[in-house]
C-alpha cells in the first residue's frame, strides 16, 4: 500500500470516479504510489474482463414468472380521466330525464297561456246579433270586410 | 390537471435509477424491468463469487430480485437502490451458504501476508485461461465476507459509505477489509504477475 496517504484517492482515480492525470502524474515520481497503481489497474482490469465474459439473458425469464406484473394501478391522470368521463356520463343522463319533463309541462303551460287568451278574446269578440247585422250587409268591394274574426278561424290557428 | 393527464416519460438510457424506482413502486413493471437488465449483470457476479457454484448464484441472482421486487415499495433512499439490492443480494448468498454448508462462512486468508508484495509486471498480464483461473483461485481464497467487501468496491463500484450499508458494517471495518483482502489477493497473484519489488 501507498505509505503517502494516497492510496484511497489512487483507487478513486483507477474507478473513474475522481480525475486520475494528476494522481498519475505524481506516481511516476513516487515510487510507493507507482507501485500502488500498478496493482490497482491491474486489479480492475482483471475485474472488468471477467465482466465482459458474463451472459444473464435467461435469468428475467425467472424473475418476471416470480414478480407477476401487478393488475396496473390505474395512475391519477387515468383516475381523473376515469371521474371525468363518469361525471359527463351522468350530467348527460340526468339532463335527458330531469330536463325533458321541465321543457313539456313548459310547453303544456304556454298551451295553456295560449287557450285562455284565445277564450279571453272570443268572449271579447263575442259574435252579436249586431255583428251578424253588420255581417250580413254586402259587402264593399272583395272579400271579407266585417272586421271580425270568426273564433271557428281563430281556433284554427 | 393537464400536468396529471400527460402520460409518464419514456424510459431512456438516461433514465436514472432514482426515477425508475419511483415508477416500480407505483406499479410500473417495465420499470422493475430496466433496473433488473441494470443491475442484474453485477448482481449475479457478486453471487457467484460469493457462492462458487454459477448454477446456485442464477437461482440467488433471481431470488435476490424477487426480493427486491417485493420489498421495493419500502425503500426511501430512491437513489440507493444498487448498495440496497447488493445488501439483499449479500443476504441472499449468506443464506445459500448457511443452507448447502459446504464451506465455512469465514475463510481461508486470515494470515494476511505483512510483507510488501512486489508490484505486477504488466508485460505478463496477459489475460488467458491460467490468469483468469488464478484470477478466480485468488478471489476464492478470500473469506466470505472479505470478499464480498473486495468485491462491491472493486468489481461493482460502490462506494465505502454504500458498502458500509450494504454489509450492514462501520466504515472502519470495511475498509480494514478492503484493505486485508487487497493484500491477499495480490499474494495470490504474485507469482502469475509479479515484477520487481519497489
Amino acid at each position: 500500500m501507498s505509505r503517502c496517504g494516497k492510496t484511497h484517492l489512487l483507487e478513486r482515480a483507477v474507478l473513474g470516479e475522481v480525475p486520475d492525470e494528476a494522481l498519475r502524474e505524481h506516481a511516476a515520481h513516487c515510487p510507493r504510489c507507482r507501485h500502488e497503481l500498478a496493482w490497482l489497474d491491474t486489479e480492475v482490469r482483471l475485474f472488468r474482463e471477467r465482466a465482459a465474459r458474463d451472459e444473464v439473458q435467461h435469468l428475467w425469464r425467472g424473475v418476471a414468472a416470480r414478480t407477476v406484473a401487478p393488475a396496473r394501478r390505474p395512475g391519477l391522470s387515468r383516475v381523473l380521466v376515469g371521474l371525468a368521463a363518469g361525471l359527463l356520463v351522468v350530467l348527460g343522463v340526468g339532463r335527458v330525464f330531469v330536463q325533458a319533463p321541465a321543457s313539456s309541462s313548459g310547453r303544456d303551460a304556454s298551451i295553456m297561456a295560449d287557450s285562455a287568451s284565445l277564450e279571453a278574446l272570443m268572449t271579447e269578440n263575442a259574435f252579436t246579433a249586431a255583428d251578424e247585422d253588420r255581417c250580413s250587409r254586402p259587402g264593399q268591394g272583395i272579400g271579407f270586410h266585417c272586421g271580425y274574426v270568426p273564433a271557428s278561424l281563430l281556433a284554427s290557428r | 390537471m393537464l400536468r396529471l393527464l400527460r402520460p409518464p416519460a419514456p424510459i431512456t438510457p438516461e433514465t436514472p435509477d432514482e426515477a425508475l424506482v419511483r415508477r416500480a413502486q407505483k406499479g410500473e413493471h417495465e420499470a422493475f424491468k430496466v433496473l433488473f437488465e441494470r443491475h442484474v449483470l453485477s448482481v449475479r457476479r457478486f453471487l457467484r463469487d460469493l457462492i462458487r457454484d454459477t448454477d446456485a448464484a442464477d437461482d440467488a441472482t433471481q431470488e435476490t430480485f424477487t426480493r427486491a421486487h417485493v420489498q421495493l415499495p419500502r425503500l426511501g433512499d430512491h437513489d440507493r437502490f444498487k448498495p440496497w439490492v447488493f445488501g439483499i443480494a449479500r443476504n441472499v448468498a449468506f443464506e445459500v451458504k448457511r443452507v448447502r454448508q459446504h464451506e465455512p462462512l469465514e475463510g481461508e486468508d486470515d494470515e494476511v501476508p505483512a510483507a510488501v508484495i512486489p508490484a505486477p509486471d504488466p508485460e505478463r498480464l496477459l489475460l488467458d485461461r491460467e490468469l483468469e483461473g488464478q484470477f478466480a483461485s485468488a478471489l476464492a481464497g478470500l473469506s466470505e465476507h472479505r470478499r464480498a467487501v473486495l468485491l462491491l468496491r472493486l468489481d461493482h463500484g460502490l462506494s465505502y459509505d454504500d458498502i458500509a450499508a450494504a454489509m450492514g458494517w462501520t466504515l472502519p471495518m470495511v475498509k480494514n477489509e478492503i484493505h486485508r483482502a487487497r493484500l491477499a489477493m495480490r499474494a495470490s497473484l504474485l507469482p502469475h504477475l509479479g515484477g520487481p519489488t519497489p
